[in-house]
């Protein structure tokens, strides 16, 4: 896959990467789950941005979170019509809130589809994606 | 006392295209455009240098500016013009716009037009962003309007962003997998009749037809996605003064009220959003706010409509439509699916007419020109399918976008 965009940096992740999401791709390549938390208003914004999606104060701070959390809603795909995931199916993909509050879209992986429900106790994992370079964060059952 | 109506449309038309018989979008946009313009009784004289919307640019002609192509096409050199999109569902919003333009005296017509052609999808591969992706459209739809960024690599579809938020419907509000079929069924019921729908020509199918089709995103099914198709649709329609509509030779329909209300581009920062709609919340959309102006303004409710036209890409949007337009308590959408209240037979309103989007199919991005379409039809007593009766006001309801980002609502009248 032919990547020409201005932003990208080989084996940082987030291959469509915007520069408000830098540090958390250098973060995730280590392993390490980052989120911003805003100064002013205190609460966390999610995709990260520049500018506070809330109070829009110039006061965001990344913190790092644990990376547990738990499964919001999920749904398992079993069409292959994604260029970069067809020869996957069945893959699961999900909405995970963290334990601090923050929530991201992810995959589940490591499990048959029938372990989880609304609410299974999931932890962060680091893993290449099809098609993609570096490592993102997805998401396996708590052990 | 009501400040209705807003405006008047005095006339419509529409056009199709078969896979066989492909026609582009510019085409059928035209040609309903034609159609519309005599049926309000007015010469393209008349409409020449006067307003121009065009809904979302077609998927198989991304040609920006496409409203100036139309004028182009039709050489109508209009004087207020621009492409309106809340996504799909801006071509509601050319209703609001176009209103607003009349009762402001910018224009006196102002024309509004969409259209789309599956059977065309990659005809013009040099202009579209990404030629790859637009002769590929089922990867193309499936995968819109997701975060490039932190949803697209995991794979994410459409279909498997709606079957998220149906597994939440169905924790929180207790729908069910029967629910959802009962809605792909009840559309296919009201689609059969219409020479246009895609899967009309198919027949009924059961619960357990919906039930036993392939597994897309669970617990989304085949039966539960629209399809694509047919080859081409276009819609135009010519809005006016009530003052205006009074002295053509036309059969009117009034705008009684609209309401919009957009919430997130993508699904990740709306599931963060610690307001409206609160964090996590995917059950309570936008629609219902929309739905609340649009009624406001008109000074109607819920129980003054006849005929709900509106769109579900996927089945499980029905019973939640219900509840947020406002048709039933919130949590009883289900329950007013499964009890027939939508029934082509015996049923308390007319929905989704021509099928909907699940029988009718989009041809592109231009499903919400076909519903407003096909609401006037049944409010001039002209379906091309199955004909409400006794239809004195219809609601035009389109939403945009993942997981109803976008809602756009027209509230429109056979009778002042």
């Amino acid at each position: 896959m032919t990547k020409n965009n201005t932003y990208y940096d080989k084996g940082l992740g987030g291959g469509r990467n915007t520069l408000d999401a830098r540090r958390f791709w250098e973060a995730a390549q280590e392993e390490r789950l980052i989120v911003q938390r805003c100064d002013e208003c205190d609460e966390y914004v999610f995709p990260p941005q520049d500018v506070c999606a809330y109070c829009w104060a110039d006061a965001l701070d990344w913190v790092e979170v644990d990376g547990e959390g738990r499964i919001h809603s999920f749904s398992t795909i079993h069409v292959d019509i994604h260029s970069t995931w067809g020869d996957r199916v069945p893959y699961t993909v999900a909405f995970v809130e963290l334990d601090e509050g923050p929530f991201l879209v992810t995959n589940v992986v490591d499990c048959e589809p029938d372990d989880i429900e609304i609410g299974t106790a999931v932890e962060v994992t680091f893993g290449e994606l099809p098609a993609e370079d570096g490592l993102f964060p997805q998401f396996r059952l708590r052990e | 006392m009501a400040n209705r109506p807003q405006a008047a449309i005095v006339g419509y038309g529409d056009a199709f295209a078969d896979f066989d018989d492909p026609k582009p979008p510019i085409t059928l946009a035209a040609r309903a455009v034609r159609e519309a313009v005599e049926d309000a009784g007015l010469d393209r004289s008349d409409v020449r240098g006067q307003g121009l919307l065009t809904a979302r640019r077609p998927a198989a002609d991304h040609r920006p500016q496409w409203n100036n192509a139309l004028a182009s096409y039709l050489n109508l050199a209009p004087t207020y013009s621009t492409e309106v999109t809340m996504h799909s569902a801006g071509a509601v919003s050319m209703i609001e716009h176009a209103s607003m333009a009349v009762r402001e005296g910018a224009v006196e017509y102002v024309v509004c037009a969409g259209a789309d052609a599956a059977a065309s999808l990659g005809a013009y591969p040099h202009i579209a962003p990404s030629s790859d992706k637009y002769t590929n459209y089922t990867e193309f739809a499936g995968t819109m309007d997701v975060h490039p960024e932190f949803e697209y690599p995991y794979g994410i579809i459409m279909p498997a962003a709606f079957g998220m938020g149906a597994r939440r419907q169905m924790h929180e509000l207790g729908h069910t997998a029967e629910e959802f079929a009962m809605a792909s069924v009840v559309c296919r019921e009201w689609g059969i009749e219409f020479p246009h729908a895609t899967l009309g020509h198919k027949g009924p199918i059961t619960v357990e037809d919906v039930l036993e089709s392939p597994m897309i995103a669970s617990p989304i099914r085949l039966l539960n996605v629209m399809p694509l198709g047919p080859g081409g649709s276009g819609g135009a329609f010519v809005v006016t003064s009530v003052e205006n509509a009074e002295s053509l030779d036309a059969d009117p329909v009034y705008v009684d009220g609209y309401g919009a209300r957009a919430t997130h581009e993508h699904v990740t920062p709306r599931l963060n959003c610690p307001y409206w709609p609160e964090r996590g919340n995917l059950t309570d959309t936008g629609m219902a706010d929309a739905a609340e102006r649009a009624f406001a303004m008109a000074d109607l409710g819920p129980a003054d409509i006849d005929v709900v036209e509106t769109d579900a890409g996927t089945s499980n949007a029905v019973p939640l439509m219900l509840e947020d337009l406002g048709f039933c308590e919130k949590g009883d959408g289900g329950k007013f699916v499964r009890e027939g209240h939508i029934d082509p037979d015996g049923g308390s309103i007319a929905f989704n007419t021509d099928g909907g989007a699940l029988t009718a199919g989009q041809s592109g991005v231009t499903l919400y020109v076909d519903r407003i379409i096909e609401c006037l039809r049944q409010l001039r007593g002209e379906a091309l399918g199955k004909q409400a009766d006794g239809v004195e006001r219809g609601l035009v309801y389109a939403t945009g976008g993942p997981l109803y980002a976008c809602n756009t609502i027209a509230i429109l009248s056979n009778t002042r």
